[in-house]
């Protein structure tokens, strides 16, 4: 007689395959699934310490201490087990980086060379069209100047054709002003002969240079870096072991004890 | 000849000024009579360590029937305490019955050859200690 087949013998399918399913892990899961439950006994212990809320006696303390021993070292095997596992996978990314630094070198060193040979002829093209837009400028002046007095005429005469035609003239000499700033605006940019390469544009960069640090520091003194930075060197003057407690002007020293 | 045994207090001096934190000087096979801690290796268990005087004493006379022999008990065995004396740190009878009890409940405490590995599982708080 056979055994009708239900529902739940019937083996749900697998779910899909996908990319990357069959690949193996990056590290060994067991030492560090061993090192979890450790830790996590630690985290419960920790629990049970803090419910005390206070230390009161002197074992308490001292018991204390070996918890907290405890659990450095344990934290220590689990760095040294996180260098380990990292390591094959530092010294393969090394091994890539050493073979990539010679070729981007050399590539670096080319396109710098190339920059700085085509940087001067950038430079000279910009001049150049600074040079056509002041004469530009200097036209248009004169045609707005014309403009100007043709408008007077006009109005001292009534003639309306005239006026128009000297509005005319005066929108003219506007158009072709903005006309030459727009093509000084991107004078200095060479295209790709080819059209497959990007332009390379003149760029204006400007660095700052400190003749007075003081009034320079007047300036700046509220940014966050100068902030940081004053904070820093404070610290670490009055924890250098030559500090002797002197007084430093506009600082006050603030001590706190904690727990290492 | 008669002899008086030594008292109490001039037998735990020592230890009771060194408790007290005065400037006692442990001289190598000089060991004086108090409660001491020892770590057998380093980073190993305290194993408390109790100094002691053995004495005959004539219930009639109240005088020592023989020389006043000096002993050691460490973690509940006898000890010659010459060899260990330098190495003893002194402690409150307090603590020493403390660390006794320590040693009877706590089973790491038991390896007292090999280094504590407090990782290996975590120090929880006292129950009923000093």
């Amino acid at each position: 007689m056979t055994v009708a087949t239900r529902p739940s013998d019937v083996a749900l399918a697998p779910p899909p395959a996908v990319i990357g399913h069959n690949m193996a892990p990056a590290f060994d899961q067991e030492p560090l699934a061993l090192l979890d439950t450790r830790i996590n006994d630690f985290a419960a212990a920790g629990g049970e310490w803090l419910d005390l809320k206070e230390i009161a006696t002197d074992a308490q303390a001292a018991h204390l201490t070996d918890f907290i021993a405890g659990a450095r070292k344990l934290k220590g095997e689990v760095e040294a087990w996180h260098r380990a596992a990292k390591a094959p996978h530092l010294e393969g990314g090394r091994a890539v980086d050493a073979a990539a630094k010679s070729p981007v070198a050399v590539a670096e060193r080319v396109i710098s060379r190339a920059l700085a040979l085509i940087s001067p002829w950038q430079s000279q093209k910009k001049r150049e069209a600074e040079e056509r837009e002041r004469l530009v400028r200097q036209a248009a002046a004169e045609k707005l100047a014309e403009a100007q007095r043709l408008a007077r005429q006009a109005a001292e005469h009534n003639d309306i054709a005239g006026e128009v035609a000297a509005e005319a003239l005066a929108k003219q000499a506007v158009q072709e002003t903005r006309a030459a700033e727009r093509v000084t605006a991107g004078a200095g940019a060479v295209q790709s002969a080819s059209g497959g390469g990007r332009t390379i544009a003149l760029v204006t960069t400007r660095t700052a240079q400190i003749d007075n640090i003081l009034v320079a520091f007047m300036a700046v003194r509220d940014h966050p870096y100068v902030v940081e930075a004053i904070q820093r060197a404070l610290n670490e003057r009055i924890r250098s072991k030559d500090f002797n407690g002197a007084a430093i002007p506009g600082v006050s020293i603030k001590t706190e004890e904690k727990a290492r | 000849m008669m002899r008086q045994p030594s008292s109490f207090m001039r037998l735990h001096q020592w230890w009771k000024d060194a408790l007290a934190g005065l400037a006692t000087e442990q001289h190598d096979g000089l060991p004086e009579c108090g409660c001491y801690k020892l770590r057998y290796v380093k980073g190993g268990p305290f194993v408390p360590v109790r100094i002691f005087v053995l004495r005959d004493i004539d219930p009639d006379t109240g005088e020592l029937q023989g020389p006043e022999r000096i002993m050691a008990e460490a973690n509940g065995l006898p000890a010659d305490p010459v060899p260990i004396w330098t190495y003893l740190r002194p402690i409150s009878r307090a603590d020493y019955d403390a660390l006794v009890e320590m040693h009877r409940s706590e089973d790491r405490m038991s390896a007292t050859n090999v280094a504590l590995d407090l990782s290996l599982t975590p120090t929880l708080p006292p129950r009923s200690y000093a």
